[in-house]
């Protein structure tokens, strides 16, 4: 499960009729202490009426003639991410969810921003989970390749009991630097738990593995500010798409394949090898 | 002794009738950006007014957001070409708050030349 917009929406959303002026706009506006409102006609969403449309506008204006249209919406089940990006396109402060063509929420880019930064490191600088995943669906969308490679650093408890928390926390800063220099540009890496980082790639098995391998390498052959030897075991899944047995819910099949993963790194770490390449496919109903 | 005082008002009643004019817009209305009514407004008075009579165009213009024209003259002269002329002869004189009613008038001229 990812947090989609419907989890942060507004439910209770005050309306305008199109054929109302814009004067009553105002009025609505000042007394309920809102910035918008989304504007009907006949039962159907047409259009948002925003305090600036309010403010450029004659007072005695049909709220249709003021308006801004069409109006700017996400799908309820739409990531975080998938709402700032159209927050940004559009250049706007507001956004309604539809769903089925009915107006049922809007989410304000203060609130959006505000569960945003939730799913932000501040430690390592990166994203989490959610992010790959609202990434993953998209390249899944467009019908390009997706693997994942799950990096868990290996006994990284010890390191936090031999030196304290405070340098295994610089330990962990290091190595997310090291990463974010080494993936490249088009993937996307996430620290995903304590000592677990996960890269998401456009790549196939073959190049999926060898980029794990470069990132491994990387781990293990840097020196870090305190004398400590760092090695990762990493798991590998994704990077077949022709031979995939995709769900067709891409949230549900990219945290599938994350978590097809993760077995692997820890099937890797169990079995002292570096790197191990997920076979199969898990049901997203196990 | 107290003064006296009196005092009281009249209202005064002035009625000046005059006919009102069907349609109201003649033959064209140039609705500027910030004008009391807009775009959809004009549009709806005038389908309620004078059905099918006129055409509301919504145009791109620094000054004027639509304008309202008689369906008829369009028939006389090409639509585009009329849209033309009333924007840049409207653009001169209008505002970004006025709504301007337009008189247009079409002379048609025609010339033949027959074998006698």
């Amino acid at each position: 499960m990812i947090t989609t917009v419907s989890s942060i929406m507004e439910k209770d959303l005050i309306t305008i009729e199109s054929m109302d002026s814009v004067d009553n706009a105002r009025q609505i506006m000042v007394r309920n202490r809102i910035g918008c409102l989304p504007v009907m006609e006949n039962g159907r969403l047409v259009g948002i009426i925003t305090t600036w449309d309010v403010m450029s506008s004659h007072p005695n204006r049909l709220v249709a003639d003021a308006m801004t249209a069409p109006p700017i919406y996400v799908e309820p089940t739409a990531s975080l991410w998938e709402a700032k990006e159209k927050m940004d396109k559009y250049c706007i402060e507001r956004l309604l969810v539809v769903e089925k063509g009915q107006l049922i929420g809007l989410v304000t880019k203060t609130r959006l921003y505000f569960e945003i930064a939730k799913h932000f490191d501040m430690l390592t600088q990166l994203n989490k989970k959610d992010y790959i995943i609202h990434e993953g669906v998209k390249l899944l969308r467009s019908g390009k390749e997706v693997s994942v490679i799950f990096i868990d650093i290996d006994c990284f408890g010890i390191i936090d009991k031999e030196y304290g928390h405070i340098f295994g926390d610089l330990i962990l800063k290091e190595i997310s630097d090291l990463l974010k220099a080494k993936v490249p540009a088009d993937c996307f890496l996430c620290r995903y738990g304590g000592d677990e980082f996960v890269v998401l790639t456009p790549y196939k098995k073959e190049r999926c593995m060898e980029l794990a391998k470069e990132l491994l390498d990387a781990i293990s052959q840097h020196e870090y500010s305190i004398k400590v030897n760092v090695t990762a075991s990493a798991g590998i899944s994704g990077g077949r798409r022709e031979k995939s047995r995709f769900s067709g819910n891409h949230v549900d099949d990219m945290e599938n394949l994350i978590n097809l993963a993760s077995l692997a790194s820890t099937s890797a770490k169990r079995n002292k090898v570096p790197l191990v390449i997920a076979d199969g496919f898990i049901s997203s109903k196990m | 002794m107290a003064a006296s005082s009196t005092s009281s008002t009249k209202t005064e009643i002035t009625l000046r009738l005059s006919e009102f004019e069907m349609p109201p817009m003649q033959d064209a209305l140039i609705i500027g950006h910030k004008a009391p009514i807009g775009f959809e407004a004009a549009k709806r008075i005038a389908d309620i007014i004078s059905p099918n009579q006129y055409e509301a165009i919504k145009v791109q213009h620094p000054i004027i957001e639509a304008i309202v024209v008689r369906k008829s003259l369009m028939q006389m002269v090409d639509r585009d070409t009329l849209i033309s002329i009333i924007l840049e002869e409207g653009g001169k004189v209008a505002n970004e708050a006025t709504i301007l009613k337009v008189q247009l008038s079409i002379v048609l001229c025609v010339s033949k030349t027959v074998e006698p």
